[in-house]
């Protein structure tokens, strides 16, 4: 089987591991033929059938655990950026790159994280030339989330066959169309800050009441993280200004919330700043020290909730 | 609200607000929160913490800083926190070719801002450990 070109971005989408193997093993090797470097990004039963499609070939693959890589979303996107562009300076030839999200036991808003960041990859990743083919098991993938998936990637790999998704978007209208208007409120047992004086004082008020719940490095992470965001919500928002904080299984939670219509672009913070940028460091930082960064704007203001464990 | 800083009432405070005062070589502080101090060996301190509130005296410490020969030194040992906008200032401020930052030993919480904004990526910017 050889692919259409230009192999841009491509869904794969599978109902077993031999099907996965099929399909990824194809690729690979297409990959192989023409000295091209491979990264296999997947969980280990998926890397285990397609290392049996391989055979002595998989030992030219470069792997990587799925669920090492996509912990975070944010981090998992800067992790693919980063390890493109070395492998972009160091080797010669096309970068061809198998990502596999898992899905299974995450909340639906880390699934939409790491579907937005595949709905960038269309133009985050153009510059490296790199082909990138994205593997979604359809029995276990929810037909909302399957949507997406068909929504975020130009090309559709069925049962050996690779055609155009009928249902592709750019970038910014995916975005767009996924924005939240409203997060569920804080539960009724969350600590609550309200109008805080200053940046320093919400720091201050995490670091006390977060204690205890996570580790001193994570808490740190946050303490800074809902720094960023209170100084977007004091500088940029409208006041009045609540920080949330509250434990939610091994969670810890917090929400900063404004009276303001929120972020001028959805996309806002998902890719990393110009390094002499003036502004706009604050939300890509939390997104790379949280597990999770989710935002909300409505009518009832916006909201940035953040997330570490 | 925030920049009102009579009404700092909540912030505990980090470095005695009198410390720097008579200090030789002040160059600016933020009343309870950030004390800049360039020594006579031309090494700037910077003791608290900085974020938006404290902006204005990162600013003008790293012009005055800037103003004499490279390396331009910058112990942070004494800083407990940075945030995105003060880490960029430092990166602004590099951005001169005339400047050399040497950052030195940086906390924990710092080093990871500095890390993740990549400050040692660019060509003038050195960071020591302690």
């Amino acid at each position: 089987m050889t692919a259409p070109h230009p192999h841009r971005h491509t869904a794969l989408l599978y109902r077993s591991p031999a099907e996965f193997a099929a399909g990824a093993g194809a690729f690979v090797r297409d990959g192989l033929d023409g000295d091209e470097t491979v990264l296999v990004v997947t969980t280990s039963a998926n890397a285990a059938a397609l290392r049996g499609e391989l055979g002595d070939r998989s030992a030219c693959v470069q792997w990587g655990d799925a669920a090492d890589w996509y912990l975070r979303p944010g981090v998992m996107f800067q992790r693919f950026l980063d390890t493109l562009e070395d492998l972009a300076r160091t080797r010669r030839g096309r970068i061809r790159v198998i990502g596999e999200q898992v899905h299974t036991g995450r909340p639906r808003g880390e699934v939409r994280e790491l579907l937005r960041y595949d709905a960038l990859s269309n133009d985050a990743l153009r510059a490296t030339g790199a082909f990138v083919l994205c593997p979604y098991n359809l029995v276990t993938t929810p037909p909302d989330v399957l949507r997406d998936v068909e929504r975020a990637h130009p090309f559709l790999s069925r049962s050996g066959h690779i055609a155009d998704s009928a249902s592709f978007v750019n970038t910014a209208e995916f975005f767009a169309a996924g924005s939240l208007t409203s997060l569920s409120p804080p539960p009724s047992y969350a600590t609550v800050m309200e109008a805080p004086h200053n940046v320093a004082a919400v720091r201050r008020a995490v670091a006390a009441v977060g204690r205890s719940f996570v580790s001193d490095e994570r808490l740190a992470d946050l303490v800074c993280a809902a720094g960023e965001v209170a100084t977007n919500a004091l500088t940029h928002g409208r006041s009045p200004v609540t920080v949330a904080l509250w434990l939610d299984g091994e969670r810890l939670v917090c929400d900063v919330t404004d009276n303001g219509p929120g972020f001028p672009d959805p996309m806002c913070g998902y890719l990393p700043p110009p390094m002499r940028a003036r502004s706009g460091r604050g939300l890509w930082l939390s997104r790379q020290l949280c597990d999770l960064v989710e935002t909300a704007s409505g009518t009832d203001g916006t909201t940035v909730r953040l997330h570490v464990a | 609200m925030w920049n009102d800083r009579r009404r700092l009432d909540e912030v505990s405070p980090l470095a005695d607000p009198d410390v720097g005062a008579s200090r030789p070589g002040l160059v600016s502080r933020d009343e309870q929160q950030l004390v800049a101090t360039i020594d006579p060996r031309g090494t700037l301190h910077l003791v608290g913490e900085a974020d938006i509130a404290t902006e204005h005296v990162v600013r003008a410490a790293l012009e005055q800083l800037c103003q004499s020969a490279p390396p331009h030194r910058i112990d942070l040992r004494g800083l407990e926190f940075a945030d995105a906008r003060s880490v960029g200032l430092l990166a602004g401020a590099a951005a001169s070719a005339a400047v050399h930052l040497v950052l030195m030993s940086p906390r924990p919480p710092v080093a990871r801002v500095i890390e993740i904004l990549r400050l040692a990526g660019i060509p003038n910017v050195d960071i020591e450990d302690a």
